[in-house]
């Protein structure tokens, strides 16, 4: 039988905290796979994020394991600000939500598109309506000062997603739509066509380009390229309406017959057609 | 069966004392958070058709499900745990029961095994909620932007459900290191209190297990040694951000994490045998 | 076996301190107690609040660990599990499963107990029937008056058929109709040979009961024995006479002067009030089968 003083709860902590530390050691070893995996999907915090977070009361969150809700509720947030034409708001917003989780690619390439396409829209109509209406030439300044910001905000995206077609893809209309770079956004639409997972219309898109710049024949070369790689029975491919691209420009750059694309398919006549 | 005159360690009582617990939580109308935060769930998936997210409306739909059966699971598992047993200590029901053939490791672990049966019943609940919301939501989505389904679709329900599973694993830890504090405690409020803050710690544990070594030697980085020693690691249960973006579970993080958790329960359960057997109640 | 059965209950040096702070202040609770229950009696533990009477029962089961000490329920020590299998014990103000019915909390201590599945139900309404809440075995307990709980504590402790009954303060708090029925549900049990400790604090309630009384004050034994060889003054004898006038008292009192003996005193015979209440209160529900007069027969009817 235990005496008084050997029963007492100090006793027993101390024998509670050994057990756990030997669980502590075992438990690191059981789970070190799991956890590898699961620490490099945890975003990196850094100081200024953290300054951030506690400036927004949003540190538990954060640190208890709930990043994504608290991401999804900045978010939330961002768009309810956005709704009201708030710009400096939107655009603190918009930081904190891809420092707080900088995974979902939807928070960088919408935050791109409300700081590139919606922000010089308010500016200039705030400008209007305050009786200051800006002449052609400072519009364009805006535009272009938000395209740029937004440009920023995404190859801040691309260090944490390097292989994603789909920022490329966003620089790229930005390049072309507000700066009117042609020639800049078609090199992007290359690039982006050639990372994995990229959309099938990113290599269409820069043959488009490339006609516009007049560079026909490589155009016809790039497509020829990529209906060789096209899947025939994925309809999203389109290969059908990329192979009619190939028509068009040989009608117009005036191929031989012998110069013409043959894709394979249509050296083996299919019976029956 | 034992011989006339013997008692032996029986499963049978646990199970009758799992019972009245789980009975208790039915009377005393714990559910009704949970029929609160069912309908809430549903009525959030609602508000988020609000703002045009399009099929990242399912990212949103899976994140703020994770997070409210994550959060009200640690809430309701410490809660109910430190409730059932302080209910049979205070009101001395505990005596009467012990005063019967029963030892005290059948009286601890039949109360967890109530209040475990009573988180599985809540992960189900809140997970079915949560499947059935993004079916039907993905379902419409499909119809509206079908080119953002191309690759088939979106969400990966079993990880969904997979997530669940591992969510109660959690939650039953946190009932066990629950009762190992109220095995200490003398009063409810006092180990819900305790409990919280030692699930947080354990949500941190990982910053202190990274930072100790780093840090100069002083009352800090030995603060920082024993937290990253005794404490176990929450994050290994933290394996939703991947579900809600579209990915499966690994499954070395399921099978570790699982092990993981698998381990500290029986940790746990066995400390708040042994703290119980010690106390004087 | 030995030859001589082991008493129902051994204490033997029984000390018990409690740790009122981590600075090791302690109070004595029970104090070097030794005593004996032997089987079949209906045992009196007695004494003021405070005493170390409950203290003493909760060792005795094992639920608190003595500081010095040993004790034994039928032989077997109090810290084996197996040393309950013969006990029933009905707590000082016992505070059940609100939550539950009568008949669900005799059927869950039942099923704890091993009750056989098969014999289950039915051993559960007879105990609930001996202690006369069969009408109100389905209600909730939260609706139980002070003297229902009581006797559902005591049905919970009977259910599993115990050879010894510990029964802490049965009568405290409860009116005297309701404690003179626990007393006699207390008898019924010697009757069926059991043993019954029953501790209370009002020394004069448990006199009827006891065979045999220990009290206790301030954790230590003051006086142990039986009713009788204690109540009874050797020596002395009372005769209680009807119909006699003073003429004569002096001719009694003459003729026991003649055989050496000396008329002490003489007095009116007082009964207790007690007594008096239960039985003009038995009077009144007879006459009037009152469905509202107070008693265990109205309290268990169903709203
Ligand atoms: N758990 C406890 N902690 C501290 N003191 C206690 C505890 N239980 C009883 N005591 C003290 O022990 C003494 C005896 O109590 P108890 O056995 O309940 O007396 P009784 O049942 O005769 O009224 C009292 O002074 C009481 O205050
Ligand atoms: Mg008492």
């Amino acid at each position: 039988m235990f005496s008084g003083v050997v029963r007492s709860r100090a006793t027993t902590l101390l024998v509670v905290l050994v057990v756990l530390g030997v669980a502590g050691w075992t438990g690191a070893r059981v789970g070190a796979g799991a956890w590898a995996v699961l620490r490099a999907d945890m975003p990196v915090l850094t100081s200024a994020d953290i300054e951030a977070a506690a400036g927004e009361g949003i540190m538990v969150g954060l640190l208890g394991g709930f990043r994504a809700v608290t991401a999804d509720f900045l978010w939330v947030r961002a768009n309810a600000v956005w709704e009201e034409q708030d710009i400096p708001g939107t655009q603190t917003l918009i930081k904190l939500v891809t420092a707080v989780d900088s995974r979902p690619l939807l928070f960088w390439i919408n935050g791109s598109r409300m700081i590139g396409y919606d922000m010089p829209v308010w500016r200039i109509d705030a400008a209007a309506r305050e009786g200051d209406a800006m002449p052609a030439v400072v519009q364009a300044r805006v535009y272009a000062e938000q395209a740029r910001a937004a440009i920023s905000l995404l190859e801040r995206a691309r260090v944490y997603h390097p292989e994603e077609a789909l920022l490329v893809i966003e620089i790229a209309n930005l390049r072309h739509r507000k700066l009117g770079d042609l020639a800049g956004a078609a090199e992007l639409y290359r690039q982006a066509a050639r990372l994995p997972g990229a959309p099938y219309y990113a290599a269409r898109i820069h043959a488009e380009m490339l006609r516009q710049l007049g560079r026909e024949r490589d155009a016809w070369a790039w497509l020829v390229e990529v209906h060789r790689g096209l899947p025939r029975e994925d309809p999203m491919a389109m290969a059908e309406i990329v192979l009619g691209r190939i028509r068009e420009l040989e009608e117009r750059l005036h191929l031989t017959e012998g110069e013409r694309y043959a894709p394979r398919a249509e050296r083996l006549p299919v019976g029956g057609q | 069966m034992s011989a006339p005159g013997t008692v032996s360690f029986s499963l049978r009582r646990i199970g009758v004392i799992a019972e009245l617990t789980v009975l208790e939580a039915v009377r005393q109308r714990l559910f009704g958070v949970l029929l609160v935060l069912a309908a809430g769930m549903i009525a959030g998936a609602q508000l988020l058709r609000e703002f045009n997210f399009g099929s990242s409306e399912l990212k949103f739909i899976t994140d703020f499900g994770f997070g409210a059966v994550t959060l009200f699971g640690t809430i309701l598992a410490v809660v109910t745990a430190a409730q059932l047993f302080f209910a049979e200590i205070e009101n001395r029901t505990a005596l009467t029961l012990l005063a019967k053939p029963v030892f005290r490791a059948e009286f601890v672990l039949g109360k967890f095994a109530g209040v475990a049966a009573v988180l599985a019943l809540f992960v189900g609940v809140t997970t079915g909620v949560l499947v059935a919301v993004l079916w039907m939501r993905e379902q419409s989505l499909m119809a509206s932007v079908p080119e953002a389904f191309e690759r088939g679709r979106l969400v990966q329900y079993g990880s969904v459900v997979a997530f669940g599973a591992l969510q109660w694993l959690k939650f039953s830890v946190i009932a066990a290191l629950t009762l190992v504090i109220a095995g200490f405690a003398n009063t409810n409020l006092y180990s819900v209190v305790i409990s919280f803050l030692v699930v947080l710690i354990c949500h941190l544990q990982y910053l202190a297990h990274e930072s100790w070594r780093r840090m100069a030697s002083g009352v800090g980085r030995t603060a920082a040694m024993l937290l990253a020693a005794v404490f176990p690691n929450f994050q290994m249960f933290n394996v939703g951000d991947r579900v809600a973006a579209g990915q499966a579970i690994d499954p070395v993080v399921l099978g570790g994490s699982a092990a993981y958790g698998a381990l500290y329960l029986a940790v746990f359960l066995a400390l708040a045998v042994y703290v119980f057997r010690r106390r004087e109640i | 076996m030995s030859a001589v059965p082991p008493p129902a209950i051994s204490v033997e040096g029984l000390t018990k301190d409690f740790l009122l702070s981590v600075r090791g202040y302690r109070v004595r609770a029970v104090d070097d107690l030794t005593l004996q229950v032997p089987a079949g009696q209906v045992f009196g533990l007695l004494g003021p609040n405070g005493s170390g009477k409950s203290t003493t029962i909760k060792v005795v089961l094992g639920l608190i660990e003595p500081t010095l000490g040993r004790t034994a329920i039928f032989g077997v020590r109090s810290a084996e599990v197996r040393s309950r299998l013969n006990v029933g014990y009905l707590p000082e103000n016992p505070n059940f499963h609100r939550f539950l019915s009568g008949r669900e909390l005799v059927t869950f201590y039942a099923r704890v107990c091993g009750v056989d599945r098969a014999r289950l139900r039915d051993r559960v309404d007879e105990v609930i029937e001996w202690v006369g809440l069969k009408d109100a075995a389905s209600r909730r307990l939260s609706t139980y008056s002070k003297g229902m709980l009581q006797r559902i504590g005591l049905a919970q402790a009977v259910v599993h058929d115990p050879r010894l009954l510990i029964l802490d303060e049965p009568t405290a708090g409860v009116d005297p109709v309701g404690s003179a029925e626990i007393g006699e549900l207390i008898l019924r049990l010697k009757a069926q040979g059991k043993t019954v400790v029953l501790s209370s604090h009002l020394l004069a309630q448990v006199e009827d009961l006891c065979d045999r009384i220990a009290i206790l004050n301030r954790g230590r034994l003051v006086l142990e024995g039986g009713v009788d060889d204690l109540v009874t003054e050797k020596g002395r004898d009372a005769l209680i006479v009807r119909g006699l006038d003073a003429s004569a008292l002096g001719d009694l009192r003459g003729w026991l002067d003649g055989r050496g003996a000396e008329l002490v005193a003489v007095e009116k015979p007082r009964t207790t009030l007690d007594r008096i209440f239960r039985e003009h209160v038995a009077e009144r529900m007879q006459a009037a089968d009152a469905p509202t007069a107070p008693g265990p027969g109205t309290e268990g009817r169903p709203r």
